[in-house]
């Protein structure tokens, strides 16, 4: 088994986590108590997938061939470390290691020697040219400049139909 | 004129509303206005709600816009999500200096703190927003040695200088105080200028000047407004209302 081409570690599909049992249906849990929360004025939709799939396409097969500097069996050992993950899910931070090992690690190793520039995906900024202000979980990082930012929440919590509903137009 | 533009341009721009309720526990909306926050908080364009199982990718624009994708599930294939983060990052390395909101003079705006509850968070102020012009900057004259530090503000040619007696202001609760200006009794609005943001008057002052064809009908005139000590003032006519019980 060879090291994969940069198409074909990017393809990889990761599976769902499970939910925790929930103890009371009717109390999800004390929401966000954030006080850098803010309202837009403007809603609008983002096609990103479709963005997404017109830069993929567009990326010239050198860059799609370039091969990963992974071992072999990347994705079945990483597949090992979710399954063999022990601690229960029920907060925030506890997601934060998963979603290190299925989506920060894999990212910032899939994006050396790209042929356009990426942001890196950081857990912490101390060392920033400026400081973050917010308390963002992950932190997209470019040229030491923040650049964007990742914040998880649970699933358990904020559902697909929440966020449909703050979505949805009228 | 120009509130008529804005008020078209944002019913253009209108082509999504949420139909969450916009206080209480509602964790989607919690979710995104937290995320959103963030992302004006630390002046970036981009940023992402994710719960592990579904991803939702987000970018701003100036003017409080925020561009939302759907509930993308991890499992989606089209493309994968490491690919759609592929591309996040490329974007993201695109914008790396800062893009705070800015007001109608490019000015960053002050962002003000939600509450400690699930309770409605600030909304970025409209952009096309302008302040009114100052047409009274009002210094406190000081008759009876009760002591307030006469601040002038501004230098606009339309700033004119009013003098509004400390002795004779009566209180009528809350905010609302009776004085007496050259021509006569005013209404005085004051409130703590340390507190509260100057935007917070010029919004209220251009409100009253939105209702000019009501003065002395039934909105009183408006006179001006601006700073007066520690405080922010706003001068209207005094309308000297008759009770309800006694017109019975």
């Amino acid at each position: 088994m060879s090291a994969p081409t940069r198409d074909e570690f990017l393809s990889h599909v990761h599976q769902k986590l499970v939910s925790p049992p929930i103890q009371n249906p009717t109390k999800k849990g004390s929401p966000t108590k954030s006080t850098q929360r803010y309202r837009w004025r403007n809603l609008l939709p983002w096609d990103v997938e479709a963005e997404a799939r017109v830069y993929w396409d567009a990326l010239g097969d050198d860059q799609k061939n370039a091969i990963v500097d992974v071992m072999p069996g990347y994705w079945d050992f990483l597949q090992q470390q979710l399954e063999a993950y022990s601690q229960p899910f029920t907060s925030e931070p506890s997601l934060r290691v998963p979603f290190s090992n299925a989506f920060q690690t894999p990212h910032n190793t899939a994006i050396r020697g790209a042929g356009d520039a990426h942001a890196q995906i950081w857990i912490e900024g101390s060392q920033l040219e400026e400081q973050a202000l917010g308390n963002a979980d992950f932190l997209m990082v470019y040229d030491g400049k923040l650049c964007g930012l990742i914040e998880l929440k649970t699933w358990w919590k904020v559902t697909e139909t929440e966020i449909d509903e703050v979505r949805q137009g009228t | 004129m120009r509130f008529d533009k804005v008020h078209n341009t944002y019913r253009v721009n209108l082509l999504t509303k949420g139909t969450e309720p916009l206080e209480g526990e509602h964790h989607g909306r919690l979710a995104i206005e937290q995320t959103y926050g963030y992302m004006c908080f630390d002046k970036v364009c981009y940023g992402i709600m994710a719960t592990f199982n579904a991803f939702v990718l987000m970018k701003r624009q100036n003017g409080g816009i925020l561009y939302m994708s759907r509930t993308i599930p991890i499992n989606s294939t089209t493309p994968t999500i490491l690919k759609l983060l592929y591309y996040f990052s490329y974007l993201c390395a695109l914008h790396p200096d800062p893009y705070p909101e800015l007001n109608s003079e490019g000015i960053p705006i002050y962002l003000k703190s939600a509450p400690k509850t699930p309770d409605k968070a600030p909304k970025i102020p409209d952009p096309n927003y302008r302040p009114p012009a100052r047409t009274t900057t009002l210094s406190p004259s000081n008759t009876e040695g009760r002591r307030r530090s006469a601040r002038l503000l501004g230098t606009s040619p339309t700033t004119e200088s009013l003098h509004l007696d400390v002795a004779n202001l009566v209180s009528l609760g809350c905010k609302g105080w009776r004085g007496t200006l050259t021509n006569g009794p005013v209404f005085v609005k004051l409130w703590d200028a340390w507190k509260f943001s100057a935007s917070d008057v010029e919004h209220e002052a251009c409100v009253y000047q939105r209702l000019s064809e009501l003065w002395t009908t039934i909105v009183p005139r408006f006179i001006g407004f601006g700073q007066w000590g520690f405080c922010h003032i706003l001068l209207l006519s005094y309308l000297d209302v008759i009770p309800s019980s006694l017109l019975l």
